[in-house]
């Protein structure tokens, strides 16, 4: 599905990925756990392709196409989905709209004709349900005046929609209470197949108590420095990043 | 319906081709171009008019004789030269029309480029239409049935001729022939526009609208719409406007009066589309607009404005809140690309007492264009618990181009409420880039972040409307979804 | 006496002497030739449209023979280094004056000590032609002002005019705190007209707060041109209190990178008094931040103008620009004129203004008589809440303290201190 080799990003100058090598294949779900600052958010900037990072070496092949190649909207249309940490309200434009357009300028890109008005809709209350998001919400400006709980569950409610092959969750955990995080999870669950794959970035390990992760990857100062199976990330619960950071100093 | 995308607005603030620059071939009557009392008398004989109406000309050919034109907008243009346009130009027509079946065939095709083919509009909308290409006024629609209920809608020529007591008593009594430099020279040599008469407690049952198109070159138009709403009534009134694509700037100075009596509403909505001049600022209609609007009790006027047109424009619908409780509203959109300027906004007079004002408007400025907004919020004396709320945002989309707020707030009651907010800011990156990353093109993501940016204004149109704003901005899928 | 309006400059600049002060010929060469063919404002003038000059047209203003008197009457601040003009003559200077602060005070300056700061309009232009006195104050670099600078100026007797004409420079990294009062004594009809030119360099950072507090019968035009070059950072708060007529010119130039702008203003009145706000901030360089706020009382006839400018140039990118007008009207005869206005040339920017008019807040009001407040008390409090914020920003506690005592005795207001 991807792989990354050797990736080096800075911004403004500042060095903040250092080679960092991953692959995630279809059908699996990884998540990448560090401390603050570790470049676990740059990451998934850099590979939705926000332009401020510079990628000063590596590569990045998402399903045989040169990622750093294309631009934001072509990733996006190719299968690569965001969900932003913190995501972004645009006043007077309604979710329904905003998801048709996506919708169908990526069915465009694909070759395929626009969705039928009443195709799309039947859609929206298939997939709202899934995240239980109230279907007013849908209707209603994307993300203004939404809770941040609500915001987060809109994030999976647009992965649902667009049905990505590659879905980047950033701290997508971070401002949830424990009934919002369990219905994001089990959104996340149900959408995952083995034509897809998830990555999870987070801090905490509470999210993977939900979604169960076939890989817990350690990042730190810009490269993976542990890879593991579940198991790893209740040992960062218990012990912290400190040991991390002192193995990788020894 | 059709697919509607946000791809006409991206065309518009990109590279835009201006669609209605076709010219029609119609034969046309253009009397020699100057002014003076000479042509001011042709064109109130060519129109066959009463006396009183001829020196009511005159007198504004004296007055505008001695006036300057006004220079404290924020514009800047190449001044007309007066003495070179021609003050009439009218489709040759032996006959006056009986019917629509009358009207050319190509003034026909031309409406139909435009997208208002009368008979797809009264058949699917029931919206009445007058056309005013030039000139003149060339056909009305509906007259019967609006007829029925005592509603009067038809060109402004033809109010002189059939009900010219109510011209004479209402013409002139909101805009007053000595108002301005363009609006005294419109009652100098306006050539037709459109009347509407709305009698006491009669709610008119469809959108009256006017299209207005100027043709021939070298000409100009002064049209004039005169608009009584007597006691108790509603109206709600669309013009429209298009011209053809050439290099020279054309004059448009009209002038529109509105008249609101006790309990009596009028919403009046205008999607300005004039030739804007190419993407090197070369030609465009220079849109030179006196509107204003008079509230007795009670009475309320809301003007909606899209404008995205003109090379240059001077435009200030106004409401005299003159009886108490009314109510005066101005919902505007302006758009200015390449070297477009827009100098537009309102006066909301306050004179009665509990009226209530509301100003939303939103620009946005591309290009290298300039575009301001200039606003009047007066409260008078005795204008006791008079209320405005003023919304002036404006989106920048290019470095080249500059965003201005220029409100005046003057306040003489202690018991008034004013609150006037503005900002300015460029179209959100981050905004962009979510849209981006939802695999939606950047023009796209423009097209809907402008949108929605201007919803509150758009959603002031009426629906019939909506489909000529559409043209211009775009339309949200949740407005058509039912 | 003449009528018409152009010859109503003229003969007003008849009574007034020619400048004293030697002004450079950057300022001087054109000046006369400008004035002689103009005329006062009228209306029809956009920077005039709400103030009249007709009535100070009218003034034949005569100058007076001043007795001498206790500058420290009019003292504000307990501990500074002080400067008092009584007319035309300075009649205080502190003797104490710290390394580092240069003052030259009337015919101590030289033209060559004036620096280049044009202002176009006919006030500017009077003060050039007929400038008496005034100062010339250099910070050198890297000097931090140890007390306020405090710079007095008293009109004295009627119908006296004063043009006094300063100039203000700190070099770069200096840092000062320089408080102005302009004060009236046995004065009616009197005419002032100050002009200052500030300039900041980089790096350096200046509060300066004003006074303004002339007689309820006096007439008082002041001039601020303020340059500011890349990182400085400056304050200007504008307290009016009293004076008949009162008209503030504040342009800032903001000609360098990453600096900050703050302007205060607060007027409150009363009686027939008229005051006239007229600020510009001019964003010439990026990367800059200005903030404005402006709020006034208006009670009996009288009557406040406030137009704000804000100004960003072409490739003047990541401004952001805050500009706030609140007024509250307490009578019906009371005026507000408010314009708060945005140019922008440039696309990355943040810049927004608001304006609000209303009157007191009767709620505020009721609730606190409902509490056994009296009603004039309760009316002080509410105005004295509403003034707050824009007080608050007066870092000085002696300034402070002042305008609060003084609005105590003016309008019966009682401000809470909270510091």
């Amino acid at each position: 599905m991807i792989t990354i080799k050797n990736l080096h990003a800075s911004i403004e100058g500042k060095a903040i990925l250092k080679g960092l090598n991953l692959t995630v294949n279809a059908g699996e779900v990884h998540a990448i756990m560090g401390p603050n600052g570790a470049g676990k958010s740059t990451l998934a900037s850099i590979l939705a392709g926000r332009e401020e990072y510079e990628i000063t070496a590596g590569e990045i092949d998402f399903d045989g196409k040169d990622l750093l190649d294309l631009s934001v909207e072509e990733r996006a249309r190719e299968g690569l989905f965001l969900a932003f940490q913190y995501p972004v309200e645009i006043p007077g434009v309604s979710n329904v709209n905003f998801l048709r357009t996506a919708i169908n300028e990526i069915r465009e890109h694909k070759g395929e004709t626009a969705m039928s008005a009443k195709e799309f809709m039947a859609l929206v209350r298939d997939k709202s349900a899934l995240v239980e998001l109230d279907s007013k919400l849908a209707s209603r400006s994307v993300n203004e005046g939404f809770s941040g709980g609500e915001k987060k569950r809109n994030e999976i409610f647009q992965m649902a929609m667009l049905n990505p092959k590659l879905a980047i969750l950033d701290e997508t955990d971070s401002g949830l209470d424990i009934d919002a995080l369990r219905i994001v999870a089990n959104g996340v669950n149900e959408l995952k197949t083995d034509q897809n794959a998830t990555i999870i970035i987070t801090h905490y390990q509470r999210l993977l108590d939900y979604i169960i992760p076939d890989f817990v990857h350690v990042l730190y100062d810009g490269r993976i420095v542990k890879t593991a199976g579940k198991e790893l990330a209740l040992e960062l619960e218990e012990k912290g990043y400190d040991w991390i950071k002192e193995n990788k100093v020894n | 319906m059709a697919n509607y995308t946000e791809d006409e607005l991206a065309e518009e603030l990109k590279n835009q081709e201006y669609k209605f620059g076709f010219v029609s071939d119609i034969d046309t009557d253009t009397i020699p171009i100057g002014l003076n009392e000479d042509i001011v008398r042709l064109i109130s004989s060519k129109k066959e008019e009463p006396q009183w109406l001829l020196d009511y000309r005159l007198n504004a050919l004296e007055l505008w004789s001695t006036m300057n034109e006004p220079s404290w907008a924020h514009v800047k243009y190449k001044k007309p030269d007066f003495q070179a346009i021609a003050y009439y130009s009218a489709p040759k027509q032996t006959k006056k029309y009986e019917s629509w079946d009358d009207v050319d065939p190509e003034m026909k095709a031309t409406m139909t480029k435009l997208g208002i083919s009368m008979e797809e509009q009264q058949r699917l909308t029931g919206v009445a239409v007058d056309f005013v290409m030039d000139s003149v006024s060339v056909a009305t629609s509906f007259k019967e049935k609006l007829g029925e209920l005592g509603i009067i809608f038809c060109s402004f020529s033809e109010a002189v001729q059939n009900h010219p007591d109510l011209v004479q008593k209402y013409m002139g009594t909101v805009v007053p022939t000595q108002d301005n430099f363009y609006a005294t020279l419109n009652a100098a040599v306006f050539t037709d526009g459109s009347f509407c008469y709305i009698p006491k407690g009669v709610r008119c049952p469809m959108e009256l609208s006017t299209y207005f198109r100027i043709n021939a070159g070298g000409t100009g138009q002064f049209e004039r719409t005169l608009v009584i709403a007597d006691e108790g009534s509603y109206v709600s009134y669309l013009e429209g406007c298009t011209a053809p694509q050439r290099d020279e700037n054309q004059l448009h100075a009209a002038v529109v009066e509105l008249i609101a009596l006790e309990n009596a509403e009028i919403k009046y909505s205008t999607v300005q589309n004039w030739y804007p001049g190419d993407k090197n600022g070369l030609g465009g209609i220079f849109n030179f607009v006196t509107k204003r609007g008079v509230c007795e009790k009670n009475a309320k006027i809301s003007w909606t404005q899209v404008e995205t047109g003109s090379a240059v424009t001077w435009k200030y619908p106004s409401c005299i809140l003159k009886g108490d409780n009314s109510v005066g509203e101005f919902y505007s959109v302006a758009v200015t690309n390449n070297y477009q300027q827009a100098d537009t906004g309102t006066k909301m007079i306050h004179l009665g007492k509990n009226t209530k004002s509301t100003i939303i408007s939103k620009g946005i400025s591309a290009g290298k264009s300039q575009n301001s907004y200039r606003g009047l919020v007066q409260i008078q004396k005795n204008a006791h618990n008079a209320r405005n709320f003023s919304q002036c945002d404006s989106l920048l989309m290019s470095s080249e181009c500059g965003a201005h707020t220029f409100p005046y707030i003057e306040c003489k009651n202690s018991s008034a409420k004013i609150e006037h907010e503005a900002t300015t800011s460029k179209i959100g990156e981050d905004q962009l880039f979510y849209c981006k990353q939802r695999g939606i093109s950047e023009e796209k993501a423009i097209g809907l972040i402008v949108n929605g940016y201007c919803k509150e204004v758009l959603n002031q149109l009426p629906m019939e409307f909506a489909v000529e704003a559409q043209k211009l901005l775009t339309i949200s899928l949740e407005g058509s979804v039912g | 006496m003449g009528t018409s309006t152009k010859a109503t400059l003229q003969s007003f600049r008849s009574n007034l002497s020619a400048a004293k002060l030697a002004l450079p010929s950057v300022l001087t060469a054109k000046n006369e030739g400008d004035l002689s063919v103009m005329e006062f404002p009228t209306s029809k003038h956009e920077a005039w449209k709400y103030t009249r000059l007709n009535r100070v047209a009218k003034i034949e203003l005569e100058s007076n023979v001043a007795s001498p008197i206790n500058w420290e009457d009019f003292n504000m601040v307990k501990d500074a280094y002080t400067f008092v003009f009584q007319n035309t003559t300075c009649i205080y200077i502190s003797s104490d004056l710290p390394e580092g602060i240069s003052i030259k005070i009337g015919n101590e300056i030289g033209s060559a000590d004036w620096l280049s700061s044009i202002n176009e309009s006919h006030v500017a232009k009077l003060n050039v032609a007929h400038a008496q006195n005034g100062c010339v104050i250099n910070i050198a670099k890297g000097v931090q002002v140890d007390k306020p600078i405090q710079i007095i100026y008293i009109t004295d007797g009627p119908k006296q005019p004063n043009f006094w004409r300063n100039q203000l420079q700190l070099d770069a990294g200096a840092k000062a705190e320089v408080h102005i009062g302009y004060f009236s004594k046995d004065a009616i009809d009197a005419y002032s007209n100050v002009h200052w030119s500030v300039f900041l360099k980089e790096n350096s950072h200046l509060i300066m707060t004003k006074i303004q507090n002339d007689g309820e019968a006096n007439f008082h035009f002041s001039t601020e041109n303020i340059h500011q070059l890349k990182d400085s950072n400056f304050t200007l708060n504008t307290m009016t209190l009293n004076g008949a007529f009162v008209r503030n010119d504040l342009l800032v130039k903001v000609e360098g990178e990453n600096c900050e702008t703050h302007l205060n203003g607060a007027y409150v009145m009363k009686g027939n008094q008229h005051v006239d706000n007229h600020t510009t901030i001019d964003h010439i360089f990026p990367n800059c931040n200005s903030y404005e706020l402006y709020k006034g009382v208006m009670g009996d006839k009288s009557t406040a103008v406030f137009n704000g400018k804000v100004f960003v140039r072409p490739d003047a990118q990541k401004i952001n620009a805050f500009q706030s007008n609140a007024n509250v009207l307490l009578s019906d005869d009371a005026t507000i004129n408010s314009k708060p206005e945005l140019e922008i040339y440039a696309d990355d920017v943040k810049c927004s203004h608001g304006s609000t008019t209303g009157q007191l807040d009767l709620e505020a009001v009721f609730y606190l008589r409902s509490r056994g407040i009296s009603e004039i008390d309760a009316r002080s409090m509410v105005v004295a809440a509403f003034m707050h914020d824009v007080l608050s920003k007066v870092a000085s506690n002696d300034i402070k303290s002042y305008i609060y005592q003084q609005l105590a005795v003016r309008f019966n207001l009682h401000l809470q201190r909270e510091d």
